[in-house]
């Protein structure tokens, strides 16, 4: 068998297509690539020879129907060579991925999905970009709008949690203030407040912080390990919750019991919101440790009696 | 180029007929596995090429292809040999952090968007999981949603009975008591603490009840004619007492009567009696119940229930 031979016009046009792909074709990268044939073909003579060469190229991806524009001296793919096979019931999910990013307050998050977006876009076809561009038109959720108001909370506990450092937040609990030093960790979004979950210093465990309710955040130099682990809840769910029963991020199995009954351990939720969860599964639950807890939900039980002792 | 848009010929100034033929050849592989003399056919037929190539020069672009980062395999199918294109380097290739910034999205959105929706968000993202190298963040990615695993088809019909609460039967793989046959006349579809059930005047309960909707084993009749059970409405009133700035998440069922600096009064509307005590718990000592009285009681009394029993386990 004779020698396989690499083809240098092959290589050059895919490495192009590949820059083009990576949305990095900027002009200079890819004279690059064909400065050899200036070279070659003799071209430096000619004034204008970095242009006849690349123009050989871009040409030869025009008559083979794939567009590329040239745009503040950079190459961009308006179509492609391979696309994606999607549906419209594909595109109707992209357009629901676009509408958030829109002025989405989580500026990582938005920025991450954008980029996710565009590798998308750059593998359509013509009339999948048309009919994804006119749903977007037609059909717009608004995630945003609801978190708006919180914006500039948003994005200074998300420098927070980036930053790691022990903070003294003073945030509205039944119209009191209360304070504490916190480990802020993650900024959350729930269907309409954003959240800080933080580590509670003081009460060793993990808390979410409706924005709306801080009022002060002070900084300490201190960085602190934001691995710091909240309170490990085991509790005890029977009948037919326990055979249809979800479990939610941070949770596992830890047995089944004879009759059916499920361990479940619970790690991280915010001890708050847990025991709010726990109330609604009625008498089908029951907290099994930390003992600390089982007095605070038996304090929360007596709590809401309370209120009918009228 | 100019004078290819007039004229429609391509001379070998105006364009690099290797790279056309490369490109040709890659275009072909990506629409399946050719043999030489599909490769070959293409060739003499392609309007700005019509020549002859040799199979030594189709291996020699393949080899340039590989070496580019496509991977290519060969497979005998008889006396033929066909190129298989098994990868390249311009298929999706989705980044951990966009695949964890995508989970998190999907679980913020899929509290906000209609069933139908979701089923569209899902099957795209099930198509772009197989774009995903790590095992572990591609199975987060196919179950981040709450209607995984569950049949299309049934969602889909169960959406369409809701409209015209259209009593129907239905195999039900019941927890307690094992397949069973259960009448209901849908009112609606709704995802509660992350999974997602059909509500409606059921036969099995007498009551507005709820199913998940995963359990549905199949739909066994549609009754058009029939509507055999009727279940009227209740409406509970309660106190939300207000914490600091954060206003009452109200649910569709829901309306606020009154409010002062303190507290709302809040009316739930709803043929689901274990809805609304769910909903009521939830709010804990937050909560206080003003009618119905019977409602009041059964509150009350489920409160009382679970303290007697952490009581009795202490001493």
């Amino acid at each position: 068998m004779s020698k396989k031979t690499k083809i240098d016009g092959c290589n050059k046009i895919f490495r192009f297509l590949q820059l083009l792909y990576e949305d990095n074709a900027d002009y200079n990268r890819v004279l690059e690539i064909f400065k050899d044939d200036l070279e070659k073909e003799n071209y430096e003579k000619n004034p204008n020879g970095l242009h006849v060469a690349l123009n050989k190229y871009t040409n030869t991806l025009k008559v083979f129907g794939i567009k590329v524009e040239k745009h503040k001296s950079k190459y961009r793919l308006k179509s492609c060579l391979y696309s994606l096979d999607l549906t419209l019931e594909d595109i109707k999910a992209l357009s629901i991925f676009a509408s958030f990013v829109n002025e989405f307050p989580d500026k990582d998050l938005s920025e991450s999905i954008s980029e996710f977006l565009e590798k998308i876009n750059l593998r359509m076809n013509n009339e999948d970009k048309n009919t994804y561009d006119n749903l977007t038109i037609d059909k717009s959720y608004d995630f945003a709008f609801k978190y708006l108001d919180s914006k500039e909370q948003i994005e200074q506990c998300q420098k927070l949690c980036k930053d790691g450092r022990l903070t003294k937040i003073t945030y509205l609990k039944n119209y009191k203030p209360y304070n504490s030093f916190f480990i802020p960790k993650e900024v959350l979004f729930g269907s309409k407040y954003a959240y800080l979950l933080a580590y509670d210093t003081k009460k060793k465990q993990n808390v979410e912080l409706a924005l709306p309710n801080i009022l002060l955040i002070e900084n300490t130099p201190q960085i602190q390990n934001q691995n710091t682990r909240g309170l490990t809840v085991v509790y005890k769910l029977k009948n037919r919750l326990a055979k249809n029963y979800k479990y939610k991020e941070g949770e596992y199995l830890s047995e089944t019991l004879s009759d059916g009954s499920i361990i479940v351990v619970n790690k991280n939720e915010s001890p708050e919101n847990l025991m709010n969860r726990l109330l609604r599964y009625a008498s089908d639950c029951e907290i099994m440790t930390p003992v600390g807890m089982r007095y605070e939900f038996l304090d929360l039980v007596n709590e809401t009696l309370n209120n009918y002792n009228d | 180029m100019k004078e290819f848009l007039k004229t429609n010929t391509v001379t070998y100034n105006l364009m690099s007929f290797t790279a056309f033929k490369s490109i040709l050849i890659f275009s072909l592989l990506s629409e399946g596995p050719k043999t030489y003399k599909e490769i070959q056919k293409s060739f003499a037929t392609n309007e700005y090429l019509k020549e002859t190539v040799s199979p030594e020069q189709i291996r020699n672009y393949i080899y340039t292809l590989e070496e580019f980062g496509c991977k290519i395999s060969k497979i005998k199918q008889g006396s033929k040999v066909l190129f298989v294109l098994d990868a390249h380097p311009f298929t999706l290739n989705i980044s951990e952090t966009q695949v964890k910034s995508i989970i998190k999205v999907f679980k913020i959105i899929s509290k906000s968007i209609d069933i139908n929706d979701l089923l569209a968000l899902q099957s795209f993202f099930s198509k772009i999981s197989e774009h995903i190298n790590n095992e572990d963040l591609k199975i987060a990615l196919m179950n981040v949603s709450p209607i995984s695993n569950i049949d299309k088809n049934i969602i889909k019909n169960l959406m369409n009975y809701a409209k015209n609460s259209t009593e129907i039967t239905f195999l039900y793989n019941s927890p307690r008591s094992g397949h069973k046959n259960i009448t209901m006349a849908v009112d609606k579809l709704e995802i509660k603490n992350g999974k997602l059930y059909v509500f409606g005047n059921s036969s099995e309960h007498k009551s507005y009840s709820s199913f998940l909707v995963n359990r549905i084993i199949k739909i066994v009749s549609v009754n058009i004619e029939n509507k055999t059970i009727e279940v009227p409405e209740i409406i509970v009133g309660y106190n939300y007492f207000k914490d600091g700035n954060i206003e009452i998440e109200l649910l569709d069922c829901e309306k606020i009567i009154q409010e002062d600096k303190s507290k709302y009064l809040i009316e739930m509307t709803t043929k689901s009696k274990f809805e609304a005590m769910q909903r009521v718990l939830s709010h804990a000592s937050k909560c206080k119940v003003l009618y119905p009285s019977n409602f009041k009681a059964d509150i009350i009394n489920e409160l009382k229930k679970i303290k007697e029993e952490y009581i009795v386990k202490e001493n």
